[in-house]
């Protein structure tokens, strides 16, 4: 079954459509990546999965409930910017995830910090901007989740970081969890995607196996987004 | 869940409350020195200057401990649920239900402690041998009077409705602000002005509901002063004005469930 | 290994060429065991699906044996070796040929180059 299923999903702000009538299913198993340009809808589809936002019309289920109290034991979430109460510790915000997640391994969060030379007894404010989304990364993707929702994860982290982020989500694969990942820099994911989603303006373009669109059209994803999305 | 978030919550704001309420006793401590000290005594002009400044900033403390944990109380509430720290919040699998409630009641918490140590503070500032002497045979007579079980229930339903409105307030700043920050901007103009709405609201509703029931919170306030069934009066009276508090405060609970689940608007 | 990985064409695909080289060049010996999945995912930081589905495509071609709980073996057959290595040549002089056409060299052109190039390689000046 699959694990988030979309079906005329669509969501409002007055008269401004920010997805109209989406469609999408997603197995466990996969990493998806969901791709657009800023504005597209993707950050909307990804709150609607979360039940930070209502839908409109049409629905968005998390295997098979409604976003909701148990829905959100399965969903681990990366929101866009750093979110995190400032003022704890590392260590106050493991001792956070384990209370309020069951599967919150904290041996590995543990030894992802300790393999990055994170002090766990620093502030959370003390921290380098880049470390902070590492930790953020690190809290995530150390629970045994159903669904990961990462929303730009590599929006404007240096290089190094993004190959750590990017390695993160490849040791956390599971077989039986999906991760859908947003993202509008195509080519720095590209080779960790089982499937590709193109979203703009609220509508799916395109779904496809990564693969399959790299040898339909003999290019990288990269550059077929570049042509669908050329200004 | 709601006891983690009530665990969570105490840890959140005591690393600020704590810290406030330690300095207002400290001061208060140092003041009730100066006060001793400047007391028909020949004092340095500096020393005395210092000490002037110590029992201003005490009065200012005094009179702003309240103000300060309602304000901490806003930002806490708005910080947590309707900013940033939201997107944590409301992630966590805990109903919205569990999340007001875990405010609510540690904002109450906050509201006693708050007397607590303006009370302490008065208490500190005056302290001498003599006074802790009377103080004690005070508080043993208050223990004599509360003996007779009239006194004892009085100060319970007294306490008893302190508490319902603390969760009253609470729950009419809560919905204030979560119809405020369902906007874009500016929020907190749009929070106010809730606010002022809600009151404005709750008084015409107050209102009309004593214009429908007149008769009887008339006959109610005539028994109290009139002595005759006072105690019968007195608790009508506080079952009443309990009744309106739950009657409110469960529509502000409403207005503010409705609005984090329908309009959350982190941005 | 070092993994090249453009982007073009399936990168499952372009897995199962870099390993085929790295058999051929000897990085990867006769029976010699392979990454597992998830390691080899890491190393070429690709998704996990995609190094198992490169690592059964080796299997079906011979290349690759699987054993229940050790993992997977580079072929110890030299003949299968042998073979893969002219496959790979074949492609290459293949490749080569049509650049070389395209370009608008004869046979006699390409074989003088060819030799000019050799010289070139024997002093050592290339």
């Amino acid at each position: 079954m699959a694990i988030l299923k979309c079906a005329g999903l669509s969501k409002r702000y007055g008269s401004v459509s920010a997805l109209e009538g989406l469609d999408l299913a997603v197995e466990p198993g996969r990493i998806v990546g969901l791709l657009g340009p800023n504005g597209s809808g993707k950050t909307t589809l990804i709150k609607l999965a979360n039940g930070l936002l209502r839908p409109s019309e049409g629905q968005v289920l998390i295997d098979g409930r409604e976003p909701g109290v148990e829905s959100k034991k399965l969903v681990s979430y990366l929101p866009e910017r750093a979110c995190l109460p400032e003022w704890m510790s590392v260590q106050g915000l493991l001792g956070f995830y384990g209370d309020f997640y069951g599967d919150f391994d904290r041996a590995a969060a543990t030894e992802m910090l300790s393999r990055l030379e994170i002090d766990p007894k620093r502030r959370f404010k003390h921290l380098s901007k880049g470390n902070r989304e590492k930790v953020q990364l690190i809290l995530v993707m150390s629970r045994k989740a159903k669904l990961y929702l990462l929303d730009e994860p590599i929006g404007g982290v240096d290089p190094a970081a993004r190959d750590f982020i990017l390695s993160t989500i490849i040791r956390s694969y599971n077989p039986e969890a999906a991760v859908i990942i947003s993202t509008h820099l195509i080519a720095d994911v590209e080779k960790v995607l089982d499937d590709v989603v193109f979203i703009s303006r609220g509508r799916l373009l395109l779904n496809a196996s990564a693969d399959d669109l790299r040898e339909q059209r003999g290019k990288s994803v990269d550059e077929v987004f570049r042509e669908v999305f050329r200004c | 869940m709601l006891g983690k978030l009530l665990k969570h919550e105490i840890r959140a704001t005591a690393h600020t409350m704590l810290p406030l309420y330690g300095l207002l006793l400290l001061v208060a401590a140092l003041t009730n020195v100066a006060l001793r000290t400047l007391n028909g005594k020949d004092v340095p002009a500096p020393l005395a200057i210092l000490f002037t400044i110590l029992i201003i900033v005490f009065g200012v403390g005094m009179m702003a401990v309240g103000l300060v944990t309602v304000f901490a109380m806003v930002q806490r509430f708005r910080k947590n649920l309707l900013r940033d720290e939201g997107y944590v919040m409301h992630t966590l699998p805990v109903s919205i239900h569990a999340h007001i409630w875990a405010k609510v009641l540690v904002a109450t918490l906050w509201y006693a402690l708050a007397a607590v140590v303006f009370v302490l503070s008065a208490l500190l500032v005056a302290a001498d041998a003599d006074f802790v002497h009377d103080m004690a045979n005070v508080f043993l007579e208050l223990m004599k009077s509360l003996g007779n079980l009239q006194n004892t229930e009085i100060l319970a339903e007294l306490l008893g409705l302190m508490v319902l409105g603390s969760v009253y307030l609470s729950l009419m700043i809560y919905a204030s602000l979560a119809v405020g920050h369902a906007f874009s901007s500016p929020k907190m103009l749009w929070s106010i002005l809730t606010f002022l709405g809600l009151v404005f609201a709750t008084s015409l509703a107050v209102y009309a509901l004593n214009s429908l029931s007149g008769t009887i919170l008339d006959g109610l306030i005539d028994a109290f002063y009139d002595g005759f069934a006072a105690m019968t009066a007195w608790r009508a009276l506080c079952a009443l004005t309990a009744g309106y508090l739950i009657l409110f405060s469960g529509a502000y609970y409403g207005i503010t469930v409705w609005f984090m689940r329908h309009r959350l608007n982190l941005e | 290994m070092e993994w090249k990985l453009d982007g073009e064409g399936p990168i499952w695909a372009q897995m199962v060429e870099n390993v085929k080289r790295g058999i051929v060049a000897g990085e990867f010996g006769p029976g010699e065991r392979l990454p597992a999945v998830r390691e080899m995912a890491l190393e070429a930081g690709v998704n996990p699906n995609t190094a198992q589905r490169a690592l059964t495509e080796l299997e079906r071609q011979g290349l690759v044996y699987a054993q229940r709980t050790a993992g997977r073996f580079v072929t110890e057959d030299a003949g299968t070796i042998e073979r893969l290595r002219r496959e790979l040549a074949d492609g290459t002089v293949r490749a080569f040929l049509e650049d070389m056409r395209a370009l608008g060299f004869t046979r006699e052109e390409i074989e003088q180059l060819i030799s000019d190039q050799e010289g070139g390689i024997d002093n050592g000046d290339t």
